[in-house]
């Protein structure tokens, strides 16, 4: 169902779901404790806390929906005895996010896809995924980082919210999907949408593809990836790469992670914790005996984009890269990983 | 179309000092970006600050291109563009006509944080010329930790060992993922691997949740351990952790017997006080001391890396001494398992040498003796260290004791915003007969200055970089274009100004002649060094098998030290006096219930580069930050511009909540104040007057009492 909303009725719809949901969505808070001031999703009380029109994130929804650090228990040993108890933080209220991009969204089903639909349900994510409610917004620009187009993931979204917005200037152009989505515009600030407002939309995002990179032929990349393990473009690519994790941990759909226990000195209590874990460090694939299967950068730099691109469809049925832009944006070595994309490609 | 060029070249914003690589063409820098693959250290910070702020004030229209003669009243910004022959001749009339009339002393250098080698060239000149009054900002950055570092260790080259993991790092008012600290070649990546490792404890003490690793949005909070001390009660934390390392026995006793010195005045010390004293005065519970203290006394290699945030305070270096303490009885420093080891740093031509010593004559006809310098029979160690404390000079040239100051010479400083008590501050350098200020952009240092000099940018001409001195380093960092206008470096105003008053013979023709004499020690010309080298690290000192030693005088870590009792210093931090920072002047009151310190920015170097777009686009305005329950006792709300006064005065920032802050404190942010910013001056809530850290000349610029309400 597509309607439109008035601009100016947005601060009613924002209350409707204040009323029964925490809303979360882009705010322009710095990292909430520095005053870097990139997009951050966090709750929104006012209208003017919103920054709608934010270009990107450095933290993706991942950072909500499968947080780092999250405690899974608390243990305390107490006489011979020990104690366990779960730790892990639960939402107590159904929450909006609101103003994510196409993108994040399409990352969030790659989630879903891992923590809930295939062999493992994860409880913390299941949990939250089952409280939230999606409210996308499609780009009204494109970053010079972006590259959504090249991996299917926009720039309009094709599934993976309640509602989908698009900025028609005026007014919201609302798209839904399914009986969260059809609840929600049931409010009577909703107007049907005309042709005109259809025709609006497809302009808006046809101008937004217009400044996306040039097509690429994705599956060709990824055909092409099978015979080029060996290849010395991953050492080219990796020469300048600090294997510092920045990729890993601002991408929205990088999952890994270890397992650390937080204890007091004499370790008589303490907390166990999940904690993202860059595959980018040469830890992260050491094994007993100090052995290590990706001792070199260039193993690991392969290691990462294999895995996102060949591996997790294997598993997952989708790329789990969607073209955000983020570890380009905030790579220190300016890495991009478009150019890799293209000369396998070719 | 030219040459394209790719330079390695250094950032200078934060002591990391990431290597970065400059694409230039044309006389054009084209792109920067971090030096990964060249070989030499890259931490990049997230905000990648360092590319920014190259290109932005390379690019920027709002450089100082020409030399500027006030006309008119001081300070109503009406200049009249001179000539530098005009500027210099007219500055080196001025510098003669005192030096006769009323001696060299009357003339003071003013500096501020070293980039390039002007600092050493500012330095040199003042000892040439017969001046001991080098004012620097020294008394609230760095020289605390060097100095403990030296006065208890024998080197102020004392580093993390990074060779091995630690297996416990404290991060202690440093901000380790957005700049390097006072101490740190603990570099980001390093710490970020501690931070996903299960063999590795973080402990975080600051009154902000500092953000530990921003694209993980790790902060503080998420650490082993985050300790929220009261500020500027660091000292007495400090003693607390000595105190239960020592009356637990958390230490080896073959190890204190052989290595230490003073192991008992220190256990006396720190039995004249309770662990529920240390509570009360610094609000950190007496169960987190105790396992703070157990946790780095039994987990080594331990690191402890503290930052500015702790040399501005009335006792800093007592506080920073304490600190030591805590690394020396655990047996952290230059031994086989311990966290910190003594750096031998590259052989180039050593600063302080460049500085002041290699011209003996002069300093026999000129020394730099307590009775000739401001401050000198008050400050206890600080002039053996080569500098005025800033607010040193403030007092002298308001109170015209011992003598008044008649002209100052500035180089990269601006201390109307950076100097404690920005009111006072100007009108003590009102009162200079001639203040010459060398500058990339106008300032509200500049505004007041009777002669602007247009300085060139470090990268635009060939310097070398050595600051921190103690992260024993060298580094070249190459010309990458042409200044704009008429600017010079400003090693080439000194050089030039020097010919001009007679002292030709202690600088050089030309620049590279001196970068020449710089690196001579290594065996190679500036441009070998600048082409083929470009950077040389320290060695290690660490011994794998053995204790590697200590350059005290009793050649062992001095708990107690002798040679501070000789200089008037108390030889182990007094516990009693580490309260001063919390008393009189600066504890709450009914006016004033709760307490000011402050934070840098992650965006910009200080207070420079707040004028560039490109770094102003990644900041958020001046934003304060309060727990949220305290917010809101007060009416206030995340957003809101609110006034927070101290007893000297106001400022104006905007509003940000921290869950999880001390609910007494206000962290306002530190740089504000040019660009149309005045009223958001963090300096306008500090005080330049006495009670000061008189060892070393530090004076609160944080833990002022404080109240907050709306601005309209």
């Amino acid at each position: 169902m597509d309607k439109v909303l008035a601009k100016k009725d947005f601060p009613r719809f924002l209350a409707d779901l204040q009323r029964d949901h925490q809303v979360l969505g882009p705010t322009r808070r710095g990292g909430g404790t520095s005053t870097y001031a990139k997009a951050l999703f966090a709750p929104i009380r006012h209208a003017e806390d919103l920054e709608i029109n934010y270009q990107s994130s450095m933290l993706s929804p991942k950072k909500l929906l499968f947080p780092d650090n999250q405690p899974i228990y608390e243990y305390e040993k107490k006489g011979g005895q020990v104690e366990l108890r779960p730790a892990g933080e639960q939402w107590d209220r159904n929450v909006v996010l609101l103003g994510v991009h196409p993108c994040d969204l399409a990352a969030i089903a790659c989630l879903d896809k891992l923590f809930l639909e295939d062999r493992f349900q994860e409880p913390t994510y299941q949990d939250r995924r089952g409280r939230l409610t999606l409210v996308g917004l499609t780009c009204a620009e494109s970053t010079p980082h972006c590259f959504c187009n090249l991996m299917g993931a926009g720039p309009d979204a094709e599934g993976g919210y309640d509602l989908l917005l698009t900025d028609l200037g005026d007014r919201y152009f609302t798209r839904c999907q399914g009986a969260k989505g059809d609840k929600l515009l049931a409010a009577d600030y909703f107007q049907e949408a005309t042709g005109a407002d259809q025709q609006a939309r497809a302009q808006a995002l046809a101008r937004l593809e217009a400044g996306l990179p040039e097509a690429l032929d994705i599956a060709a990349v990824v055909e092409h990836m099978k015979d080029r393990y060996s290849d010395e473009l991953w050492q080219e690519f990796s020469e300048v790469c600090c294997a510092c994790g920045a990729c890993n941990m601002v991408c929205p759909t990088c999952h890994c992670f270890t397992i650390l226990d937080r204890t007091n000195p004499d370790r008589s209590r303490g907390k166990r914790v999940l904690v993202w874990d860059p595959c980018h460090f040469e830890r992260f694939a050491q094994m007993a005996g100090n052995a290590s299967v990706r001792g070199e950068k260039s193993a690991r730099y392969k290691h990462r984009l294999y895995d996102k691109l060949l591996y997790d469809p294997q598993r997952h049925g989708r790329l789990f890269c969607v073209g955000c832009g983020r570890c380009i944006e905030f790579c220190p070595a300016h890495i991009d990983l478009r150019a890799v994309l293209r000369k396998l490609e070719g | 179309m030219g040459i394209r060029h790719e330079y390695v070249t250094f950032c200078h914003i934060c002591p990391n000092h990431c290597a970065l690589k400059a694409v230039v063409e044309d006389n054009k820098v084209l792109e920067v970006k971090a030096g990964g693959g060249t070989g030499f250290p890259v931490h990049m910070c997230s905000v990648q600050k360092g590319p920014d702020h190259v290109i932005g004030t390379i690019n920027s229209p709002d450089r100082l291109t020409k030399p500027l003669k006030r006309k008119g009243e001081r300070g109503r910004g009406q200049w009249q563009e001179i000539s530098w022959d005009e500027a210099l001749d007219t500055i080196a009339a001025k510098l003669l006509q005192v030096k006769k009339d009323f001696g060299p002393e009357r003339v003071v250098m003013i500096l501020g944080e070293p980039k390039g080698t002007e600092f050493a060239f500012g330095q040199r000149f003042a000892t040439a010329f017969g001046t001991p009054n080098v004012v620097t900002p020294g008394n609230y950055c760095g020289v605390q930790n060097t100095e403990s570092l030296r006065y208890t260790f024998g080197s102020r080259y004392i580093m993390a060992r990074m060779d091995a993991p630690p297996r416990v790092i404290i991060v202690w008012g440093a901000n380790l993922a957005h700049t390097g600290g006072t101490f740190s070649n603990i570099g980001r990546y390093d710490f970020n691997r501690a931070l996903v490792s299960n063999d590795c404890k973080v402990i975080i003490i600051d009154p902000k949740n500092i953000e530990l690793w921003p694209e993980k949005g790790m902060h503080a909070s998420d650490a082993d351990y985050w300790l929220r001390p009261r500020p500027n009660s660091d000292g007495i934390l400090a003693m607390g952790l000595v105190k239960v390392i020592v009356e637990e026995g958390l230490y080896d006793p073959e190890y204190i017997e052989q290595w230490t010195v003073g192991f008992e005045e220190v256990q006396k010390e720190v039995a004249g006080f309770t662990l529920e004293e240390v509570e009360e005065l610094t609000w950190v519970p007496k169960e987190t001391i105790q396992e703070v203290a157990r946790v780095y006394a039994t987990e080594k290699p331990g690191v402890i890396g503290s930052g500015n945030a702790l040399e501005g305070s009335t006792q800093a270096f007592q506080t920073l001494r304490a600190i030591c303490l805590i690394r020396g009885i655990t047996g952290n420093v230059n031994t086989p398992d311990g966290g910190h080891v003594d750096m031998i740093p590259p052989d180039y031509y050593p600063p302080g040498r460049f500085m002041i010593g290699d011209m003996k004559e002069k300093l026999w006809e000129y020394p730099r003796s307590p009775e000739r310098t401001i401050g000198g029979g008050v400050f206890q160690l600080s002039s053996r260290f080569g500098y005025v404390p800033t607010q040193g000079l403030v007092h002298a040239l308001l109170t015209e004791k011992p003598y008044l100051p008649k002209v100052g010479l500035a180089f990269v400083t601006n201390p109307l915003l950076t100097y404690p008590d920005s009111l006072a501050t100007e009108k003590a350098f009102r009162k200079l007969e001639m203040l010459v200020v060398s500058e990339l952009f106008p300032t509200a240092t500049t505004n007041i200055a009777d002669i602007v000099l247009p300085a060139a940018f470090m990268h635009e001409h060939d310097t070398v970089a050595y600051w921190p001195a103690w992260f024993a380093n060298v580094r070249a960092n190459r010309k990458l274009v042409d200044p704009p206008g008429e600017a010079w470096s400003d090693m080439r105003m000194i050089n030039e100004l020097a010919k001009r008053v007679g002292l030709g013979e202690y600088f050089w023709e030309t620049e590279e002649d001196a970068l020449d004499y710089l690196v001579k020690p290594l065996g190679m010309t500036w441009q070998k060094f600048r082409d083929e080298v470009i950077y040389l690290h320290g060695k290690s000192a660490y011994d794998p098998d053995q204790v590697a030693g200590y350059h005290t005088k009793s050649g062992k870590v001095e708990l107690s030290c002798a040679e501070l009792a000789k200089a008037g210093v108390d030889p182990v931090p007094c516990f009693a006096k580490l309260k001063d920072p919390l008393r009189g002047k600066f504890d709450f009151s009914d006016d004033y219930p709760l307490m000011m310190t402050n934070y840098k920015s992650e965006i910009f170097m200080l207070s420079g580069y707040r004028n560039l777009g490109l770094l102003k686009d990644k900041s958020l305005p001046p934003t304060v930050y309060m727990n949220p329950d305290t917010a809101r006792d007060y009416g206030l709300a995340e957003g809101d511009w609110i006034y927070i006064e101290t007893y000297k005065g106001r400022i104006r920032q905007q509003l940000a909540l921290q869950p999880g802050m001390h609910p007494k404190v206000v962290n306002v942010e530190f740089g504000w104040g040019d660009w149309g910013l005045a009223d958001a001056n963090m300096n306008l809530l500090t005080d330049f007057d006495e009670p000061w850290d008189y060892p070393t000349g530090s004076v609160a610029i944080r833990g002022y009492a404080c109240k907050v309400y709306k601005a309209a």
